[in-house]
């Protein structure tokens, strides 16, 4: 379907939509120029701030190429630096407004920029696009953590709005033509959101499109390398991105502190950018003046459904907290399609170990041998956190090959084991039964293969994104209806096959452990198989597969079935973890999957053992919490994903990778781990590879050693090397 | 973890819904008087504990301690601390009654177990606490959805009794309806209860009473903010409003507001209230939702309203501390005392005052948990002889259902503790210069028990009349 068909479908499909849900849902109020002049008076503040929220993002992600889900977490950090610089109690210092202010903005924001460049964001340079959005979840969670440290969260605190509360613009009508009921004050600290976003839009798109800086910035995320030929000063100007970034991460953080009650504890502050991510997406992630547009477009309709329209029920939560959900995913609906993408000079890439069956038969059963031991010695709260350790690496399992091998960022893992919940508990789970564990994964399937339609049309960042807006719809909209948990909780049985009840924790936590090792298995078959190597093909370039008469539909169609057949599996598992799935999604949510992603990731996108790593490194948190009962715990495990950022940061390919690298020389059957140790060793003991070709010629070992560091084929014949 | 984030913004409204249920007092509690209530539980330890020979009776009963665990929703990264109160207010309780002879000739140790607002997190806790404890007490997971592992709990003859939870909130029906679970301040709410369809609710007139008088000839009608976010926020919320439109304040408009709303989302509600000359308004939320609806009504210029109600959920410091002047004048009722009162009050408060280093609504709210959990105890040994070694869980459980005339020394008004109902007498505060300040009754240590109306019983699903 052309793209001009495709987003007349989008359109007319959005306008029913809208047709339909305002019809069903119509409220009964009038309809008068001045009920909607006050639908639009209401709606500019909310624009102010969504505006304000997104374009900090899309500043970030133009200037340095990084999606910072973190951004809101450092406006919430600055505005508690802030307050901690004005406030005149609470043991702050009672500075001047006028010299915080500038203070935080123009000198402390720009050094944290600058200092979160040099330490985390300048080593992303060239990383997977889940590697990059990971590090900046894993900042969220560390700054969540940070500000928990540093400011008792019992005090309540207060920031300000500039020229008090009660002071402003007092709306009476629209040049006198339309007239409000009752007139409408529109504060100046809202007029002065609205302005900054404006003049934000403004001044950065001038500053980034007609500026020397602001193109070589741009230039620098195009192409680092080139724009570094063409005297662009790549380090420099990625430190000053980020610093501009913090900068506005602050304005937004205290300009938008006060809408927020105060800062008890900066939750709505970090959460609120994510309500914002449809309007950055309406300006692409690269127009700002576009931003503003989605800002208003994303508040009208808000407003509109706030004063025209009644949900309940099932769509209680449509207005508020799906409304921002749907735009988004209608938005990257109608954005154009992506292009194939063609392969760049990348970084060269160590080329991957794949695993035989054969060897992940033993590793699996050694699994299964030491959990068996170790089992024996765990209990209550314990017992319970391996169980749920092991759930989450079923799910972490589903994502290896949709993101690991196939390249397709997915952020709906969670929300996939949410809907197998679901089915288990409707099919059969109440009595235990085996065929609703069945049915989670199969049901799953379909709708894991309708989200690979999007990702034909949308590549990258936009499919991450579309996947989690249909992890935040699935939390928000499906939990809540009739056909799936109802408006009460539905308690679930554990296992029973044929006969055999799965009831105790032990022996529920041994099946697991094989469900675990049994899944493993096939999934690192199917990656020595054909399709596993189209999989790979798909990630590492579109284009060269598609002339090689690869199936991008079909082998997408595939993937993300099979994933979320997987993660089903695992939320079937899930819900007998938890013996009751809640019609509010909790334990789904969309936001708790990011942690699972985030663990991967440290763990290993692209194998197995990354997965275990992930269920492992989220029931170690839980250990840590609650055998170790010091108050220091609870701040240390709300930094450890940001601390375990950095070790990605070392190892993007994984820890467990790294550790796998380290340790395989050492094992008796892993003779090509020794081979690789001495071809490494012999590499580096050889002269610089700059002299090579030029002082002295290539011979055939030194061209099978750069196609090995560059990853060209993972079957090159070795090499003998002397001495190994 | 959004959808946490919205629990904890709208979680107190549950303890709204503690608004009272069954019989009225039937005359003023004077919550000061030890004598004809539930006395104060602790003591210095009786000269037959020096004889007796003290077993093991039940799991967490050893001869010489009382293990009893505090589940409370602590540390959660997106709001850390939450339930802490609670906490240290079920340690401090134990250190008071440790100091005062223990309770069955032992001393109380407590366990802690963090539910990190999530349903799994609570029942690991119970589960650890089934093997550990003899009870729960003071239990505040907002998560707490599922009674399974309670009522599955084994004693230590291995029979099926269940583990007694003595809990200060209780959010979810099946808590609720748990003949396991007794609250410190029931809501008034039916059992059984499926957990969808309609179900009787009963609500004490006392607060509007009072404001009726205070505004005579005043017709009130309002604004209702619901908290939308979580079914059992709505469920516990639409009860009370429905009963006030039944008790003479009619409704202007009712708004569903999310607990992640900012100050500019309350505008067109504020705006509402300015078009109906509203006088009444009342915000379902916790206490920031009516910092941030006073907020945007003090921008706007709201001058009509006269009652800015809230319930329990409002008593919070933050309340003035964020809401500076724009919360003034808000009422506050609450159905314990208030620890403005001061220590001179009632000796209970200054126990808990006195032991309590942190003390906040939450803490006061977990101590007469704390001081129930004593009470049963000392009446198990009462019913048994004054066996030290008859306290089971078993006991415990028979002992909490004959509690039928409970006030933890006047800290609470009397309650039928054991049939699940609590009672219509409440303290109303307003906010007088920047300070809760005691408005009904006046007399610091007792509760307005609005002896002449009976409470409002009324039968509705709770969930349908929510229209968004």
């Amino acid at each position: 379907m052309s793209q001009r068909w495709s987003n007349l479908l989008v359109w007319v499909g959005t306008i029913l939509f809208v047709v339909l849900v305002s019809k069903a849902a119509w409220a009964g109020n009038e309809v008068t120029a001045s009920s909607l002049l006050r639908v639009l008076i209401f709606a500019l503040p909310i624009a102010g701030i969504y505006a304000m929220s997104a374009t900090g993002l899309v500043v970030v992600y133009t200037t340095t190429g990084i999606f910072n889900f973190a951004q809101g977490a450092i406006g919430m950090f600055f505005a508690f630096l802030y307050w901690q610089l004005t406030a005149g109690n609470q043991g702050a210092w009672h500075l001047p407004s006028w010299i915080a202010f500038p203070l935080v903005v123009l000198v402390l924001a720009p050094l944290a920029g600058v200092a979160l460049d040099r330490g985390i964001m300048r080593h992303l340079q060239g990383q997977s696009l889940v590697v990059q959005l990971m590090v900046t979840v894993g900042l969220l969670f560390a700054i969540i953590g940070l500000v928990n440290m540093l400011w008792n969260q019992d005090i309540g605190r207060i920031v300000n709005p500039f020229f008090g509360t009660s002071h402003g613009w007092q709306i009476h009508s629209l040049f006198g033509v339309i007239k409000l009921n009752e007139p409408i004050l529109l504060t100046w600290g809202r007029i002065i959101t609205i302005i900054s976003a404006i003049v934000l839009a403004i001044g950065l798109r001038i500053f980034l499109f007609r500026t020397r800086t602001g193109i070589a910035m741009r230039a620098v995320v195009d192409n680092r390398d080139l724009a570094a030929l063409t005297g662009a000063r790549a380090a420099w100007l990625s430190s000053f991105s980020w610093a501009l970034g913090c900068s506005i991460a602050a304005l937004a953080g205290i300009l938008l502190a006060p809408e927020t009650g105060g800062l008890a504890s900066g939750g709505a502050l970090t959460l609120l950018v994510i309500s914002s991510f449809a309007a950055a997406v309406v300006g692409r992630l690269r127009s700002l003046p576009m931003v503003y547009v989605g800002a208003l477009i994303l508040a009208l309709a808000q407003q509109y459904a706030q004063s025209f329209l009644q949900f309940a029920g099932r769509w209680t939560n449509v207005k508020d907290n799906a409304l921002p959900t749907i735009m988004l995913f209608i938005v990257l609906l109608l954005l154009p399609r992506a292009g194939l993408q063609f392969a760049r000079v990348g970084k060269a890439k160590h080329p991957e170990h794949v695993s035989t069956v054969r060897d992940t038969v033993l590793g699996m059963a050694l699994l299964f041998a030491v959990m068996a031991v170790i089992v024996q010695f765990l209990h209550g709260n314990n017992l319970t956190a391996f169980i749920n350790g092991m759930c989450i690496a079923i799910v972490a399992l589903s994502l290896v090959p949709l993101i690991g091998w196939a390249g397709q960022v997915s952020l709906a893992g969670l929300a996939f084991a949410g809907i197998g919940a679901t089915v288990y508990a409707r099919l059969g789970g109440t009595h235990g039964s085996p065929l609703a564990i069945l049915l989670a994964g199969l049901i799953c399937m379909p709708i894991g293969a309708l989200l690979a339609f999007p990702a034909l049309r949308l590549q990258g960042l936009y499919l991450a994104l579309m996947t989690m807006a249909f992890a935040s719809l699935v939390q928000f909209v499906f939990f809540s209806q009739p056909f799936a948990i109802g408006t009460d909780n539905r308690t679930v049985e554990r296992l029973n096959l044929f006969g055999v009840h799965f009831n105790s924790d032990k022996s529920f936590f041994l099946l697991v452990v094989a469900v675990f090792a049994i899944l493993a298995i096939g999934v690192v078959a199917l990656r020595r198989s054909a399709f596993g190597r189209r999989l790979i093909a798909l990630r590492d370039s579109e284009a060269a597969s598609a002339t090689v008469g690869i199936n991008i539909l079909e082998t997408k169609l595939v993937v993300f079935a099979l994933s979320a057949g997987i993660a089903g599996i695992a939320g079937a598992f899930l819900a007998m973890d938890y013996q009751t799935v809640s019609p509010t999604g909790q334990n789904f949510e969309m936001l708790t999957g990011l942690p699972v992603v985030l663990a991967l990731v440290i763990g290993g996108v692209a194998c197995v053992s990354g997965a275990l790593f992930a269920g492992l490194f989220s029931l170690g948190l839980v250990l840590i919490q609650s055998n170790w009962h010091l108050s220091l715990w609870a701040d240390i495990t709300s930094l450890a994903p940001g601390l375990a950022v950095l070790s990605v940061i070392q190892s993007p390919s994984g820890a467990v990778v790294k550790i796998g690298e380290s340790f395989a020389p050492y094992l008796p059957w892993r003779a090509d781990a020794r081979r690789d140790a001495a071809e490494l060793k012999a590499a580096t003991a050889e002269a610089e590879v700059g002299e090579l070709g030029v002082e002295r010629p290539f011979t055939e070992a030194d061209v099978l050693l750069v196609d090995r560091a560059l990853g060209i084929s993972n079957d090159i014949p070795r090499v003998p090397v002397a001495g190994a | 973890m959004r959808l946490r984030w919205f629990a904890i913004a709208v979680s107190l409204v549950l303890v709204a819904g503690a608004c009272g249920s069954g019989k009225s007092s039937s005359s003023a509690n004077n919550g000061g008087g030890l004598g004809g209530s539930t006395a104060a539980t602790a003591g210095t330890r009786p000269a037959s504990c020096s004889t007796a020979k003290l077993t093991s009776p039940e799991t967490g009963v050893s001869p010489t301690s009382i293990t009893v665990t505090v589940v409370a929703d602590v540390g959660s990264p997106i709001k850390p601390g939450l339930f802490q109160g609670s906490m240290d207010a079920v340690k401090a309780w134990a250190n008071y009654i440790n100091d005062n002879g223990g309770l069955a000739c032992r001393n109380v140790v407590v366990k802690t177990a963090d539910s990190q607002l999530s349903a799994q997190d609570a029942q690991n806790a119970i589960v650890a606490a089934c093997s550990n404890s003899m009870a729960l007490v003071g239990t505040t997971a907002l998560f707490f959805q599922d009674t399974g592992q309670l009522e599955n709990c084994k004693d230590k003859a291995g029979a099926n009794t269940g583990l007694p939870d003595i809990a200060e909130l209780q959010t979810d029906p099946t808590q609720q309806c748990s003949k396991l679970s007794f609250a410190v301040l029931p809501t008034g709410s039916s059992c059984p209860y499926s957990g969808t369809g309609p179900r009787t609710f009963t609500v004490g007139q006392t607060q509007y009473d009072y404001y009726f008088k205070t505004f005579p000839g005043l017709k009130l009608h309002g604004v209702f903010t619901i908290p939308k976010d979580l079914p059992s926020t709505i469920a516990s919320t639409m009860p009370i409003f429905r009963a006030e439109n039944q008790m003479g304040i009619s409704s202007d408009a009712e708004f569903g507001i999310s607990g992640l709303a900012t100050q500019a989302d309350y505008t067109p509600l504020v705006a509402a209230i300015k078009q109906h000359n509203s006088n009444y308004a009342r915000n379902g939320l916790d206490y920031s939702g009516t910092v941030l609806e006073r907020k945007e009504a003090q921008a706007q210029g709201v001058t009509s309203v006269k009652v800015w109600d809230c319930s329990v959920q409002c008593y919070d410091k933050r309340l003035i501390t964020t809401g500076g002047s724009a919360t003034e004048n808000q009422y506050v009722w609450l159905n314990i005392l208030p620890m403005e009162d001061g220590a001179g009050a009632n000796p209970e408060l200054a126990n808990f005052l006195k032991y309590d280093k942190k003390p906040d609504g939450f803490g006061e709210q977990a101590w007469v948990a704390g001081e129930a959990f004593a009470q049963a105890i000392k009446d198990t040994m009462a019913a048994h002889g004054g066996d030290p070694n008859s306290i089971t869980r078993a006991n415990l459980l028979t002992a909490l259902n004959g509690m039928h005339s409970f006030n933890a020394g006047g800290m609470i008004p009397m309650e039928d503790f054991g049939s699940h109902k609590g009672s219509t007498c409440l303290v109303g505060l307003q906010v007088q210069n920047g300070k809760f300040v005691r408005i009904d009754p006046q007399q610091p240590g007792t509760f307005d028990c609005d002896n002449n109306k009976p409470p409002v019983t009324l039968t509705i699903d709770p969930i349908k009349e929510y229209h968004g």
